[in-house]
């Protein structure tokens, strides 16, 4: 075998290997990242609905049955009169 | 080396070989068996251990408000369910759930002993206290998720929006009536899971474009709290059996509120009876009373028949017709057609009428849409009915002109008074403003629709000058008047129908307002209908303070500037209408404005802006929709430097 053979037999060993490793750790990658997807897809899910339950939450707090009970009750509020109402431009 | 050796060393290689080549044959034998030979049987049980699907419970769209506020949503809950015959220990089962639950222990056990195979425990608990229970880790007990209907405003248009059933099916109102855009799908997770039935992978959960609907309706929720308060409040007062209350833009058709009382919580709608669920704005019929003569008028003004100041004999309260004798609340002499409207002439009414016909007035009363529905999109729309010309005898015929023997729904009362409120055209109503999808983007979007034109705007505008004599002090409206404003409308007083006797009862009454304000540009038509008061039947009385509470409650949240200042309430209409006498029934000019100076177009709509460039020889550069905001020049600059205006409009919000 001529020192050029060599080379080349060693050159294709080391990319036959190397390729087969990045296959394998390109796969192994892709299962990790399915995994870590699919648990943000539920934490995504999980998120949304407590949206919606805040939405509600904040809904009923901004009622008029309810603003209107706090600013009567609690903080003295009434409605202003006529003459009391001056509109700006 | 031997020769020996050599071929004990080839033999050796080839044994080798022979060895790996078995070994791979084998193992693409079995490879083909199993991936192509039984293929069809295998496949399915593999697909059944990798791949799982959660099943996510179908939503409901959301409901929002003009101004994007939620009056309905859905949000997911846990419901518990067991399986009775799979639980060994029945009390030691109660006993913890009841635990969890807060219920009573002999409640639960007593359910658990059922000897069915599936029962469901409880309903549409807080997904907290169901994870609790899942934690108990009873045998025999689960909890699915399932969404549940909230309405957070409680009362607020819950006749409007209707409900949801149990299983989330909509039962009544926009509800049912929208049930399908609302109906989301049932979502499917598939996702597939590892040994360990760790989930990887897992495919969006929305199939795309068939996802549920939300819907933008016109009502503002404010306004519909306001209207179904000040309702309440007066039904409570007169002992009334009922009452309705319409909020809508007469330019448009949208329906800002819709009260009626008695109200119901649509988030318990079971406690409460059917009748109460009934949206009485559009299912039920009564007669308009003297209401109707605001219709008779402008009949009359659009035919020519007779003017303003035409005047007429009341007969001094009573009027011969075959052998019934009519009668007027009061005892009238000679007077003026506006003086009729004002002071609700029964009598009065009938002679305009006879100049017009009844023929023409039911024609008439058919354009404004009576008798026919308006086209609303809600469940349960009556048409109400008038009386052919062939049915009617000549008492039936005279009745006709003072709103007898012809029913009406509110809403069909209410477009009616719109079209004399927004110069003439009928719209249609509508209260889904758009449908939108779950990011947002508009679907569907409801446009204002003119039904047909009717008056032309000329007749609307006397008509409307006409009847803001009703809201003056010698009018039957006074208590109408809105400070500020100019508020014109027409009030009901009308006897209804016993049932047992068929005739006319002297107890039960129905007291109607109907009107509009400002009597310039007109931002709502308000009606106000009590039921059956029990302490005095008057809409001038009973009714007209609804209007008065609800019209000044909504122009101050609308921001409309008032346009008389330092008046007292109840003066001021008739004031404005000793100083304009009906012959002059020209627009007055805007205040404030020198000759030679450019106006203030401000808080105008685009056609005024137009109308009023145009006479001044200015070109109008108009710039959105809706009311002008700002100009460019601004106002009061001299006319001659000045050859076109820029001017921005904005949408009332």
């Amino acid at each position: 075998m001529t020192t050029r053979q060599i080379f080349l037999t060693i050159f294709m060993l080391f990319f036959f290997m190397g390729s087969g490793i990045g296959y394998v750790w390109s796969n192994f990658e892709k299962t990790q990242i399915g995994y870590d997807l699919s648990q943000l897809k539920k934490e995504e899910i999980r998120l949304t609905e407590i949206n919606r339950k805040l939405r509600l939450e904040l809904a009923v707090l901004k009622s008029p049955q309810n603003l209107e009970a706090i600013a009567v009750q609690e903080l003295g509020l009434r409605q202003p009169s006529y003459e009391q109402i001056v509109i700006l431009p | 080396m031997k020769i020996k050796e050599k071929k004990w060393i080839r033999f050796r290689i080839y044994a080798v070989a022979a060895f790996f080549l078995l070994g791979l044959g084998t193992v693409w034998a079995r490879a083909y068996q199993l991936q192509v030979l039984e293929r069809e049987y295998l496949k399915p049980i593999a697909d059944d251990h990798i791949n799982r699907t959660t099943t996510l419970p179908s939503k409901r769209g959301t409901i929002y408000d003009r101004g994007g506020h939620e009056l309905a949503l859905s949000v997911e809950t846990g419901s518990l369910y067991a399986h009775p015959n799979r639980i060994e220990d029945k009390a030691d089962t109660a006993m913890r759930l009841s635990l969890v639950l807060g219920e009573r222990q002999d409640k639960v056990l007593n359910l658990l002993k059922s000897p069915r195979s599936f029962i469901w425990i409880v309903r549409r608990i807080p997904q907290e206290q169901a994870k609790q229970v899942k934690t108990l880790g009873l045998n025999g007990v689960g909890v699915v998720t399932e969404t549940r209907r909230y309405y957070p405003g409680r009362e607020i248009a819950s006749h409007l929006m209707g409900f949801v059933g149990l299983d989330n099916q909509g039962l009544e109102g926009l509800e049912a009536r929208h049930d399908r855009l609302l109906k989301g799908p049932e979502y499917r997770l598939t996702h597939m899971s590892d040994a360990l039935s760790r989930p990887f992978a897992i495919s969006s959960p929305i199939p795309s474009g068939r996802g549920m609907h939300n819907l933008i309706l016109t009502i503002d929720k404010d306004i519909q709290y306001k209207a179904q308060q000040v309702l309440k409040s007066v039904v409570y007062k007169t002992r009334a059996r009922a009452g309705h209350c319409l909020v809508v833009v007469p330019e448009t058709g949208e329906i800002l509120a819709m009260a009626v009382v008695p109200e119901f919580n649509p988030n318990i709608f079971s406690k409460y009876k059917p009748h109460q669920w009934r949206n009485r704005t559009i299912t039920d019929c009564f007669e308009p009373g003297s209401t109707i003569k605001a219709f008779l008028l402008a009949a009359c003004l659009e035919e020519s028949v007779a003017a303003p100041q035409t005047n007429f004999d009341c007969e001094q309260g009573e009027y011969k017709i075959g052998a019934h004798v009519v009668h007027d609340a009061h005892e009238f002499g000679v007077m003026s057609v506006s003086d009729i409207i004002a002071r609700s002439s029964n009598i009065g009414a009938i002679k305009i009428g006879q100049e017009l016909g009844y023929e023409k007035f039911c024609e008439y009363l058919r354009n404004f849409g009576f008798g026919s529905k308006t086209g609303v999109e809600l469940l349960g729309e009556r048409k109400g009915f008038i009386r052919s010309v062939k049915d009617a005898k000549p008492l039936d015929q005279c009745a006709l002109f003072f709103g007898q023997g012809l029913t009406t729904t509110s809403l069909q009362l209410t477009m009616a008074m719109a079209v004399i409120a927004n110069g003439g055209k009928l719209m249609r109503p509508y209260v889904v403003k758009a449908v939108v999808d779950d990011s947002g983007d508009v679907i569907e979007e409801t446009h204002p629709k003119i039904v047909r034109r009717i008056l032309s705007n000329e007749t609307a505008r006397k008509a409307a000058r006409i009847l803001e004599n009703v809201v003056s002090d010698k009018g039957t409206g006074a208590q109408a008047a809105i400070n500020g404003f100019r508020v014109a409308g027409k009030t009901g007083t009308a006897q209804k129908v016993d049932p047992t006797t068929k005739k006319y009862s002297g107890k039960k009454y129905v007291a109607t307002f109907v009107g509009f304000v400002p009597v310039r540009q007109p931002r709502f038509v308000i009606l106000a209908v009590v039921d059956e008061p029990q302490t005095t039947p008057y809409g001038g009385v009973v009714a007209a303070p609804v209007f008065s509470e609800v019209g000044e409650w909504s122009l101050n949240y609308f921001r409309v500037n008032p346009q008389l200042r330092v008046v007292t309430k109840g003066m001021d209409a008739q004031a404005d209408a000793e100083k304009r006498p009906y012959a002059d029934l020209e627009e007055e000019k805007p205040s404030k404005v020198m000759a030679g100076f450019l106006p203030d177009f401000r808080g105008l709509g685009m056609r005024e802006v137009l109308r009023k460039g145009r006479s001044l020889g200015l070109k109008v550069l108009p710039e959105g929709t809706g009311l002008a905001i700002k100009q460019m020049p601004g106002p009061g600059a001299p006319l001659q430097s000045v050859s076109k205006v820029e001017v921005m409009f904005r949408p009332p919000t």
